[in-house]
This record gives C-alpha cells, sequence and structure tokens, in this order.
C-alpha cells in the first residue's frame, strides 16, 4: 500500500462546478472569484433588496457577503453545494443587519419630524388605500409597496425562509442546510410565514377588492388568451 | 385546553396545507390532503387563503441585476484589501513612481527602438499611455469635468497634510519618494534614466500588461468630454511647478481611497461632494482612521482579564452614575442635530429619545459628542467613586499601567477609555480560546449546532457573544449586582453609592 494517496474529491466537489471555482479561488484564481461574483451578485441583490427593502442596502450588504467569502478562502472546505454556503453567509449578513437596523428603529423614531413611526403599520395603508382608491390601482405600484410592508412584518427568520422559499424555489431542506435548521423546523416556520402573511394581508383579501380585482385580471387574461388563439 | 388543541390542529392543518403547496409531501401525504380538500369545504378555503397570500408576493418588484461597476468594485475591493499589506509611504512610492514610470519608459521604448516602426493603434497606445494608465486616479480627483478644480484640491490635499495623519501611524520607508518622483518628471528625459526604468517596467508580469490593456479599453470608452479634462488635467499636472508634491498628494488620495474599505455607495457619495466639503469629510474621515489605528495598537488593549471589570465599571458609570445627565445631553445633542438640519424639533420625540435603552444614548454621544462623553465618564469625583479614580482600583496592574501611559493626555485616555467601551459594547473583547472551547462544551447539542452551521467568523463572534451574556453581559443579573455591592463594601465605597441610589 502506498503511503499516501491523492486525497478523494468530496461529491461536491464532483458534481458542484460552483465549488469547482471556489477552490481555484482558494488556489490563489481571482479570475475565478470574479467569475463567482458575475453569477451570483443578481440573485445575493435580488434576496437582499426583499429582506432589507432597500437596493442600495442590499448592495452594500451583497458585497460584504463577497468579502467574506473571499477572506474565508484559505479555510475553504467544500462540505456542502456552493450555493449553500454563499447563502448561509447571505442568511448571517442579513440577519445581522435585520438586527441593527430594529435596534436602529427603536431610536430612530426621530427620523421623522411629526414623529411618526417610518414604517406605518399596513392596517392604515390598508384602510387608506382601500376605501378610497379604485381597486385595480391596488395592483400596481400601491401592491407592491403594501408586499414590501408585508413582508416587513415577518418576523427576521420567516421573512428570510420566505424569500429563499419563494423567489430561490428552495427545498426544505437547502433551506434548513442554508439557516441551520432541520426540515420540520423550516417547514413550521414557512407554515407560520404562510399563515402570518395571510393575517397581515387580510384587510386587501378580506375587502374584496384584492380578489375582485384578481379574478377580473385572470378573467382578462383569460378572455386575451382566448381571442390569441 | 380545547382552544390551545383547536390552536395546535390549526397550526397542524397549516403546517401540512403549506408542505402540500410547497411540494414537500410524499405521495402518500398528497393524496391524504387532495382527498380532504374534496371532502372538508373549510381545509380547502384555508388551502385558497394561504395559496392567495402567497401569490401575492410576486407583485413584489423585479430586481435588477447590478451595474457592470458592482463586478469590478467587489473584486478590486476583495483582492486589494487582502493583499499583503506594503507600508504606506512605500505604497505610495511605488504608486507615484508608476504615475510617472511607465509612461515615461513606454515613451523611451518607443523613442528609441520603434519609432520608426509602430503601427498606428500602438502609438496611439503610446501617446495617450500616461492618461490610460492614470485616468483612474485622475477621475478620482476632477469635479464636474473641472481640471484646474482637480489641481486645486491635490493642492488643497497636499498643504493641509490632510493625509500625513492616516500615513504617520505606519511604517515609514527611509526613501524619500519625492526625489525620484522629481527627476522623473522632467520633459527631456535622459536615455540612462529611462533605460533604468525600463529594465524595471520590462518585469512587469504577464497579469500587469493585460490590466495595461483593460485600462485602455476602459479609457476609450469614456465620453470625449471626459477624456479632454483628463487630458488637460494631466497636462496642468505635468507642468506644475509644484508636480512633485502633486503627485505625491494624488498617491496617496487614490492609496487612501482604494484602501478606505467604504461601500460603493459611501465612495460615491464622497466623490460626489464638491470641493470644500470633500476636503472636510476626508479631514473627518482621516482623524476618525487615526483614532481607530490608536485603539487597535497592541498596547492599548485591554486585558483579557480586565474585562469583567471594565464592564462593571462600564455598567455602573452609565446607569447608576451618569444616566440622568447622559439622558439629558442626548436630549440636547439630538435638539441641536434637528436644528442643524432645519427639522422641526418635537419635544414628545426629544422625551422619547431620552428614554430610550442607556447604551443607545452612550453610542449616540458616542457619535456626536465624543469628546463630551469621554469627560464625562472619565471625570473623577471628590470622592474618587466615579471616574477613571475607580476605574484604577477595579483594574490589574498592567492594565492600569496602559490607563496611565507617560505621554498620555487627558483626552488621549478619554478616547482609549471610549474604544474600550465601544469594544464592551460590541462584545469582542478577546477570550481566551480555552475558556471559549469549555464553554461551547458546556451547551446544548442544540445551541452547539446552531453555532456550527453558521461562518465561522460570524460563529467566533456568536460563541464570544454568548460567552459574555452567560458571564458578564447579562449586565443586570443579580449576581453581578451583588459582586459588586460586594466590592464596594470591600472597598469603603457602599456607603457613598447607597446615598446616591437614596438622593433619587
Amino acid at each position: 500500500m502506498p503511503d499516501s494517496q491523492p486525497e478523494p474529491k468530496s461529491r461536491y466537489e464532483l458534481t458542484d462546478p460552483d465549488v469547482r471555482l471556489m477552490l481555484r479561488v482558494r488556489d490563489g484564481d481571482e479570475s475565478a472569484f470574479r467569475e463567482l461574483v458575475e453569477k451570483y451578485q443578481g440573485r445575493l441583490v435580488g434576496i437582499l433588496t426583499h429582506l432589507v427593502s432597500d437596493r442600495e442596502t442590499a448592495e452594500d450588504l451583497a458585497q460584504d457577503v463577497f468579502l467574506r467569502v473571499y477572506r474565508a478562502r484559505e479555510r475553504y472546505v467544500p462540505t456542502a453545494k456552493f450555493s449553500t454556503w454563499l447563502f448561509t453567509i447571505t442568511h448571517n449578513v442579513a440577519s445581522n443587519s435585520l438586527r441593527k437596523s430594529s435596534r436602529r428603529k427603536e431610536i430612530n423614531l426621530v427620523s421623522s419630524p411629526s414623529g411618526s413611526m417610518p414604517v406605518r403599520p399596513l392596517e392604515m395603508m390598508a384602510k387608506e388605500k382601500s376605501g378610497l382608491m379604485p381597486a385595480r390601482q391596488l395592483l400596481n405600484s400601491e401592491m407592491e409597496n403594501v408586499m414590501m410592508a408585508a413582508i416587513e412584518q415577518l418576523g427576521e427568520r420567516q421573512r428570510i425562509a420566505t424569500v429563499l422559499s419563494k423567489f430561490e424555489g428552495m427545498s426544505y431542506l437547502e433551506i434548513g442546510e442554508t439557516m441551520g435548521l432541520t426540515t420540520q423546523a423550516v417547514k413550521s416556520l414557512l407554515s407560520r410565514a404562510r399563515s402570518n402573511l395571510k393575517e397581515i394581508l387580510k384587510p386587501y383579501l378580506e375587502s374584496g377588492g384584492l380578489k375582485e380585482s384578481m379574478s377580473e385580471e385572470m378573467g382578462e387574461a383569460q378572455n386575451r388568451k382566448a381571442q390569441g388563439q | 385546553m380545547a382552544d390551545q388543541q383547536a390552536k395546535t390542529r390549526d397550526e397542524a392543518d397549516n403546517e401540512l396545507l403549506t408542505a402540500y403547496l410547497d411540494g414537500e409531501l410524499s405521495d402518500t401525504e398528497c393524496i391524504a390532503v387532495e382527498k380532504r380538500l374534496s371532502e372538508d369545504p373549510g381545509f380547502h378555503n384555508r388551502m385558497l387563503e394561504l395559496q392567495a397570500a402567497w401569490d401575492m408576493l410576486d407583485s413584489l418588484p423585479m430586481i435588477a441585476k447590478p451595474d457592470s461597476q458592482f463586478v469590478r468594485t467587489t473584486v478590486e475591493m476583495a483582492i486589494t484589501s487582502h493583499r499583503p499589506k506594503q507600508s504606506f509611504v512605500s505604497g505610495i512610492f511605488f504608486k507615484g513612481l508608476m504615475l510617472f514610470l511607465i509612461p515615461a519608459t513606454v515613451f523611451g521604448i518607443s523613442y528609441f527602438s520603434k519609432r520608426e516602426s509602430i503601427e498606428r493603434p500602438e502609438r496611439e497606445l503610446f501617446i495617450d499611455l500616461p492618461l490610460i494608465e492614470n485616468h483612474e486616479r485622475y477621475t478620482k480627483v476632477l469635479f464636474d469635468d473641472n481640471a484646474e478644480d482637480g489641481i486645486e484640491f491635490l493642492r488643497s490635499i497636499y498643504n493641509q497634510g490632510l493625509l500625513g495623519e492616516v500615513g504617520d501611524l505606519f511604517a515609514v520607508d527611509s526613501r524619500d519618494p519625492l526625489e525620484e518622483l522629481a527627476s522623473s518628471t522632467t520633459q527631456s528625459p535622459n536615455p540612462q534614466l529611462i533605460k533604468e526604468r525600463s529594465d524595471r517596467v520590462s518585469r512587469l508580469t504577464e497579469q500587469q500588461q493585460a490590466e495595461l490593456f483593460e485600462k485602455k479599453e476602459k479609457f476609450e470608452t469614456l465620453p470625449e468630454k471626459k477624456r479632454k479634462t483628463i487630458r488637460k488635467f494631466h497636462e496642468l499636472l505635468s507642468s506644475d511647478p509644484d508636480r512633485s508634491n502633486l503627485v505625491e498628494a494624488l498617491s496617496s488620495y487614490y492609496e487612501w481611497l482604494i484602501n478606505l474599505g467604504s461601500s460603493q455607495s459611501q465612495l460615491a457619495k464622497l466623490l460626489d461632494l464638491p470641493l470644500d466639503e470633500r476636503l472636510v469629510e476626508i479631514g473627518r474621515i482621516t482623524r476618525q482612521q487615526a483614532e481607530d489605528a490608536f485603539g487597535e495598537t497592541g498596547s492599548s488593549r485591554l486585558p483579557v482579564d480586565d474585562a469583567p471589570s471594565f464592564y462593571q465599571w462600564y455598567d455602573f458609570s452609565i446607569r447608576s452614575y451618569h444616566h440622568l445627565e447622559i439622558r439629558r445631553r442626548t436630549g440636547e445633542v439630538f435638539s441641536a442635530l434637528q436644528l442643524y438640519k432645519g427639522v422641526p424639533v418635537s419635544e414628545e420625540v426629544v422625551e422619547r429619545i431620552k428614554g430610550g435603552p442607556i447604551e443607545q444614548l452612550v453610542e449616540f454621544l458616542m457619535q456626536h459628542d465624543r469628546v463630551y462623553l469621554g469627560n464625562l465618564l472619565c471625570k473623577d469625583s471628590a470622592a474618587g467613586d466615579v471616574g477613571i479614580a475607580l476605574l484604577r482600583e477595579l483594574v490589574s496592574s498592567e492594565a492600569r499601567a496602559i490607563i496611565d501611559q507617560p505621554e498620555f493626555t487627558q483626552r488621549d485616555r478619554e478616547e482609549l477609555i471610549l474604544k474600550w467601551i465601544e469594544a464592551a459594547n460590541r462584545s469582542r473583547f478577546a477570550i481566551k480560546s480555552d475558556t471559549l472551547r469549555d464553554y461551547y462544551s458546556s451547551l446544548t447539542q442544540e445551541q452547539r449546532d446552531d453555532l456550527d452551521n453558521q461562518h465561522p467568523e460570524d460563529r467566533n463572534d456568536t460563541l464570544t457573544r454568548m460567552y459574555w451574556e452567560a458571564n458578564i453581559g447579562t449586565r443586570s443579573t443579580a449576581s453581578v449586582e451583588e459582586d459588586f455591592i460586594q466590592f464596594l463594601r470591600q472597598n469603603g465605597l457602599f456607603d457613598e453609592f447607597e446615598f446616591w441610589e437614596d438622593g433619587q
């Protein structure tokens, strides 16, 4: 038997091209790092924008994530898919940022001259909008604001799990790996997130406006489709 | 009890439906859910509601990919900030030297060896080389395409010694960069000098050459107006009698800027400022950097074993002794800031601010009224029961020696204490690795799993924070208070403390 054999490649190295790229980064290949940044920048900024509701902050955080990846390159050992590792770091960075911003909000009650809270309660927005505006208009930019406010009202972990599930299409197993949770915990987390969203959005769902508008939209879409055919 | 059961049933139903909608159920489970959906209208409605709420998330805006600058800046930041550190001055020297060496050398090479044979594109490269090589530096000092203001900016940087403050904190290279730079900027470079420099430049790696061509491509994509300004700036810089100083200022500034470690948006904000404001902001940042560098010097680090005592002192100072003054001052500073910004001050808001968590008010003052805060916390009372006098009593002789360094002014001492407080607030005191390992072993399996799922750097931070929270950080725990009261008693300070408490 020979004394030393080449270290067997991990299954992640064999199956995940991004793990191989990261291993090249570990070995000092700067172009591989550029490739990873190019490949993941859009997804990271997307996720983080949904999490922190601010594009500029999201870009800063995404940059922080990539810097952490680079900083950790020498210690990198592939024990998961590269994306899982990357999103784990993203999760940590986003959590820190959300915690900091929630602490800032406590003291920052201040930023508005009237002393009002920076984020208006959703109920108030719903009352203002549902009574005064045609429901259809809600489906455009107003709806974006409503949904951003709704997602902000979820707890930090629920928000992260929601974004990973909804926008990254991750399975419970992958979310669990990213957030350090069991599959069962992810199941409960996402279930609570959905239930909370349902409650938060109740004013819109119950006012009828949204449902009616949705059915109208769907009807129109079907008509358009039928006409097209 | 019935409510509890109903709630549990609801939760179980929600979980089941969520997993069903997310496609996370097995075939058998799916069939069972679908059967129930067809039989139970309540269950069916619940599923529709959950789905509707989820679908509404689709109305969140599409997030566009960042612009092309993002990749470039991120890669540059990562790579430059993790290259082995050059000494600051030698870094300036190198950049400054390259600023003029490369154009001069290429000019020399083109003049002596390629004069007759270079093709047009190459000739263009050589003619514009100084601009190609330096346009990124130049654009960082140009204001709205105004070349003269750029020169004025560099002159101010040099005259005000703005970047010297940071440079002084780094190891100083004994070579004089100006001597070499001054001779390299003569209009007619002598052949010998060019030969020496060309030898050095010929040692450029392939990667450096590739970078040069990348710069050329970037330069060519700039708008014509911008290129004209850069050209004019280069001419002004080259012909300025003070050019060696200006080149030094440019090199220092660019080096400083790329190592600033700020986010893209912060850098953009800095570069958007008009000349005077940008100078003021650079002054502010460099002062902060000087303070930070001071805080990181080995001799000012609080010994690990003194951390608990320091924390107790800090706690006592802000919670029990100075808390009213901290609240009052925060209100004043906050109001002044609002008025300065032209925002009306609401008494109600000020009162809410003043009533906020004391650590946050300390952070606020740390940021906006640092000198005052340092002075307040460090000032000794006549009885010596507060301030630095009390801290000296609490800490080891090693820590006392740090506090009482002979060259320290009172302001230095206050700044040192503020740095320690910042560290305390971030709970980042170094803890011996054995202690942390023992603490880690004492955690539950679930806590250890949570930690192990984190990125290594975060894992360490979290573990450290947990340690502090468990041992000292839960600063209102009875045991810490009792310890402290015992300490006060032992040191004959308790009466003072009690008297003060009664006076509230």
